[in-house]
């Protein structure tokens, strides 16, 4: 039994609790609001970039990065909103694309404040300041209260009115407005909140594995994987986001341990078709679809 | 139920590494998937016979050696891959990585569990100041690349160009990753004190499909010379459009990388010659060499050319010698794969210029060190491809040939 | 300076019909199924693979293998629409695009399992050759990149104008239903659009082959631009994307030149932003097409 508590399993749990808050944060954009951005990984990797800049070139606590870095989010959010909010299905989410990109490139070539294409190592200084542990355990339980953050705030959506008018504004945004939603200001609030949410996970995520570089933190790997956790667990829905990264992650970690590259990310693609072909819904979504028969 | 499975899992996991005890078992982490996997894997495979070549000869006492893989294609793929070779398959040795990124992230998690992380293709110079005990690098840093790179200009190129470094105007280009910019702002940095005219240090998306503007800068510039370091679609797309818009420059100095693999020789065909290309030597001038290094090296050729059709590249003898030292010198003198031994065992190795088929020697720098971990006696050499194929052309004491095609012919004579 | 932008608008254009034929597809798959197919890129992929292959073991120009994989992929493409896209048509978004998205990881990784990671290159005769024209140097290969883009536009144009099926598919954008009720069998008209969409990728591919090396990721690095190249031209309209692959080539170049060159594949993205805020529709788009057949 000890070998269940063996760092290795830690860490495939730490990941499946930070992937889980990660995805739950897109759910609340995409899920309930429809609005299928792939782009999260620019707010996940600002977030991770001014923590890290925030405590090795300033010598500051990152939970001040943390701080700084859901402003400058929420603030992106905001910028971003006003040219792809006009737009609708796929054209939002092309555009959405952009912005991860943009960011890539200026972390590369703002060498003097992000260290360009080299990345940022964190020196390894144990401590709740710093946020640094040595025991996965310490992580274990900070990735976890992430997870169940988001998950209580896309409960206390799906309950409350934010969640009703972004519904509606996702099934028929016409008609929703006509019953008088402010539906730019609704779609703008929960697209603020998934910014500051997938920030708070950049700033988990440099803490923990201590290095980061443009390509690693803005790839467009990130964006996806986020989405394909919350579509397999089931969209628009609290635990569809956290049961996806249950299946998924330990899944991805079992894959590596027995296949090697391309045959395991086939494996992972052809698991990706299958879910959104055979049960798209997801587990949850099917789930309750039997219940109900 | 997930605790069923979890448990099932961790029962296989040890009983692996119960049958295990029989081989010493090393973990080998590499990209072999993304956009790094061409060079990732090239390591890997040189990696793999080195441990088949010490298997053949009855292992490390007595022992035979099993390599165990991980696929480390990003930063926290890597830490979690480190994580499960040294936690889940108690793996105390580690080698790896290519890239330097990935170095970073898996050697933290390796450095922490107190093991021993071989690296033996990553190039940052970052990599040997974090003061880690159990760090070793065996390759030598961007900037000694890119130095060499500029200084090849200034001692080979310019005298056979008939002029001096004031009146040769030399361009660099790069791509924008780490590695690119690592070699590039060195080579600049070092071309600048030699005294050339540097017109400029370009660097460019690799990924991109179009380098016509690039070119078109180059001939602006007026270079004479042109350093360059790329990935590998770039490279080729600067040559073949050098040759379309007709750009033709005195010498043009690859820094490693796509510079050096066969496919490069391949796709340009005659046109490759005269390009040269600074990094190691999969052909370094066997006189230069112990015997020992210089059988080995005949040996690996042949192994690799018959289990991968080709020739091997410097990337793939990186990764063989890196791995034969580790496994012949580190660990059989070590005796054990106690952590503690096998760095004393690192740290005491002392194998003259030479003494590798790298043509390095290996001596670390030791605690206290600003670089502590880096292997003091690795260098790069300059390369020069010839008649199809890469020949070293300095520095003396290795090469194999003179420079030759100083001015580069124009591109319709080539 | 003068004396070298003839050369910059010449290199510009010919890149911008390398994108135009690398948008063609994408842009009729959009235009007619509402789908971005995300996996377009491996199509091309997949073709320069052939191309390498046919020419590798059999000395088979690229050219000339466009008509041995062209059909193969249409037929493909047919295939894959009846059991990846067809059941997605209606889908929510979310799945449309992670099925396309889906589809390219297992090509992507199909490829890399059964061909390794190694770049591989095509050289020919023509592979560095180029024309002089006073001044300007014209890359041959990408001349007939050039040519065969406005050739298959061109052809795409006129089948969708004067053949029955193009008309059909025409009816199918505006008004699918109504089309339905006018007897136009829509699910077989879908499986032609995205067998010829794929099939566009695939004479991309194979005129491509001889420009740059050929690896499973080749995909993943020219589809970018032919999204922003898509967006520009208008989605769904073939005219677009070679109008908008051209605007996009010769912005590039001239940028790389006379700004940096690493910032010459940011101005796409600039370009990307700029009509999304200005004309969402694209240029040659109708107005409020970037909501139609979202419903």
């Amino acid at each position: 039994m000890s070998a269940l508590f063996n760092d290795y399993y830690l860490n495939i749990a730490v990941m499946t609790c930070l992937w889980a808050a990660l995805s739950g944060a897109w759910n609340l954009m995409a899920g309930y609001g429809g609005l299928v951005s792939l782009g999260q990984s620019a707010f996940f990797g600002i977030g991770a970039y001014i923590t890290a800049i925030v405590y090795t070139k300033y010598g500051l606590s990152p939970w001040l990065g943390l701080i700084a870095g859901i402003f400058v989010t929420t603030g992106l959010a905001v910028v971003i909103s006003w040219p792809c909010f006009r737009l609708r299905g796929a054209f939002f989410s092309l555009a959405t694309l952009v912005f991860p990109i943009a960011m890539e490139i200026v972390a590369n070539n703002w060498s003097d404040f992000t260290r360009g294409p080299s990345g940022i190592a964190i020196p390894f200084r144990p401590g709740l300041d710093t946020f640094i542990f040595s025991s996965r355990w310490a992580y274990l339980i900070a990735a976890f209260v992430l997870m169940m953050m988001v998950y209580g705030i896309t409960r206390w959506m799906h309950r409350g009115k934010l969640g009703l008018y972004l519904i509606a504004v996702r099934d028929d945004e016409a008609t929703a407005a006509s019953a008088g939603i402010n539906t730019v200001k609704v779609k703008l609030v929960v697209t603020m909140i998934s910014a500051a949410l997938t920030a708070v996970g950049g700033f988990f995520y440099a803490q923990y594995i201590l290095f980061l570089d443009p390509p690693s933190v803005f790839s467009i790997d990130i964006s996806v994987q986020i989405a394909l956790l919350s579509i397999i667990g089931g969209l628009g829905t609290p635990l569809g986001p956290i049961v996806g990264s249950l299946v998924m992650t330990p899944l991805d970690g079992v894959l590596s341990q027995f296949f090697g590259g391309g045959p395991r990310l086939l494996i992972y693609g052809v698991a990706l078709l299958a879910a959104v072909l055979l049960a798209p819904k997801g587990i949850v979504g099917t789930m309750k679809a039997w219940r109900r028969s | 139920m997930k605790q069923l499975a979890l448990a099932a899992l961790a029962l296989a996991a040890s009983t692996f590494a119960a049958q295990a005890q029989e081989t010493w078992r090393i973990g080998a982490l590499y990209p072999l998937t993304g956009s790094l996997a061409l060079l990732g894997n090239e390591n890997l495979n040189g990696a793999r016979i080195a441990v088949d070549m010490i298997n053949e000869k009855g292992g490390v006492v007595g022992k035979k050696v099993e390599l165990v893989q991980g696929d480390a294609s990003t930063p926290d793929k890597a830490q979690s891959e480190a994580e499960r070779l040294s936690s889940l398959e108690n793996l105390q040795i580690i080698t790896g990585t290519y890239s330097s990124g990935l170095s970073y992230a898996a050697s933290q998690v390796v450095e922490r569990r107190g093991g021993l992380y071989w690296e033996t293709g990553g190039i940052a110079d970052g990599l040997t100041k974090r003061g880690f005990n159990g760090y070793f690098r065996i390759v030598f840093t961007a900037t000694s690349n890119g130095q060499l790179a500029a200084n090849l200009a200034a001692s080979a190129i310019a005298p056979r160009l008939g002029k001096k470094p004031a009146d040769l105007t030399l361009l660099v280009v790069h791509e924008d990753s780490d590695y690119g910019t690592s070699v590039a702002t060195a080579a600049e940095n070092k071309a600048k004190e030699l005294g050339f005219k540097v017109a400029g240090r370009l660097p460019y998306k690799a990924s991109t499909t179009d380098l016509a503007s690039l070119v078109l800068r180059m001939r602006a510039s007026g270079a004479d010379i042109i350093i360059a370091s790329s990935y590998a679609n770039d490279a080729l797309l600067i040559q073949r459009q050098m040759k379309q818009l007709g750009v033709n420059v005195g010498a043009f100095i690859g820094t490693g990388g796509i510079y050096g693999l066969p496919s490069f020789g391949e796709s340009l065909g005659n046109a490759v010659n005269g390009i040269f290309d600074t990094e190691g030597s999969a052909a370094i001038n066997p006189a230069s060499l112990s015997e020992e290094a210089r059988t080995l090296l005949a040996e690996f050729q042949k192994r690799f050319e018959a289990s991968q059709g080709k020739p091997p590249s410097y990337v793939g003898t990186q990764g063989f010698v890196g791995t034969y030292i580790l496994l012949d010198k580190v660990l059989r003198e070590a005796g054990s794969a106690d952590p503690a031994k096998m760095k004393a065992a690192a740290l005491a190795l002392d194998i003259p210029t030479g003494g590798t088929s790298l043509g390095w020697g290996v001596k670390f720098a030791g605690p206290g060190n600003e670089m502590q971990g880096q292997n003091e006696r690795s260098f790069p050499v300059a390369q020069q491809w010839q008649s199809g194929k890469l020949v070293v052309v300095a520095p003396e004491n290795v090469k194999t040939a003179d420079p030759v095609l100083v001015p580069l012919p124009a591109w319709d004579k080539r | 300076m003068l004396d070298i932008l003839p050369q910059l608008l010449v290199s510009g254009l010919l890149i911008g019909g390398v994108y135009g034929l690398l948008s063609i597809g994408l842009t009729l798959i959009f235009g007619m199924l509402r789908i971005v197919n995300f996996a377009q890129g491996e199509f091309i992929m997949f073709a320069m693979f052939g191309a390498f292959w046919l020419h590798a073991l059999w000395g088979i120009d690229p050219y000339l293998s466009i008509f041995i994989i062209t059909p193969v992929v249409f037929g493909l493409g047919q295939l894959i629409e009846r059991v990846v896209i067809k059941p997605i048509l209606h889908a929510p978004h979310a799945m449309q695009i992670f099925a396309t998205f889906g589809l390219s990881v297992v090509l992507q990784n199909l490829a890399l399992t059964f061909w390794g990671p190694d770049y591989r290159s095509v050289q020919t005769s023509y592979t560095s050759q180029s024309f002089i024209v006073g001044n300007v140097a014209i890359s041959a290969t990408s001349l007939y990149a050039f040519l065969v883009a406005f050739l298959m536009a061109g052809a795409l144009m006129a089948f969708l104008q004067f053949s029955r099926d193009g008309k059909a598919l025409r009816a199918m954008v505006q008004n699918r239903y109504a089309a339905s009720l006018m007897g136009v069998n829509t699910d077989r008209l879908n499986r032609l659009a995205f067998g010829a969409g794929v099939a566009y990728a695939a004479v991309a591919g194979c005129i491509l082959t001889p420009i740059y090396y050929t690896y499973p990721t080749a995909g993943v690095d020219l589809i970018i631009t032919a999204f922003v190249v898509v967006v520009l031209g208008g989605l769904g309209s073939v005219a677009g994307a070679m109008v908008g692959g051209l605007i996009i080539g010769v912005t590039q170049t001239l940028t790389g030149f006379f700004i940096s060159v690493e910032l010459k594949d940011v101005i796409a993205l600039v370009l990307f932003i700029l009509i999304l805020l200005i004309r969402p529709q694209g240029l040659l788009g109708r107005a409020g097409m970037e909501e139609v057949g979202t419903k």
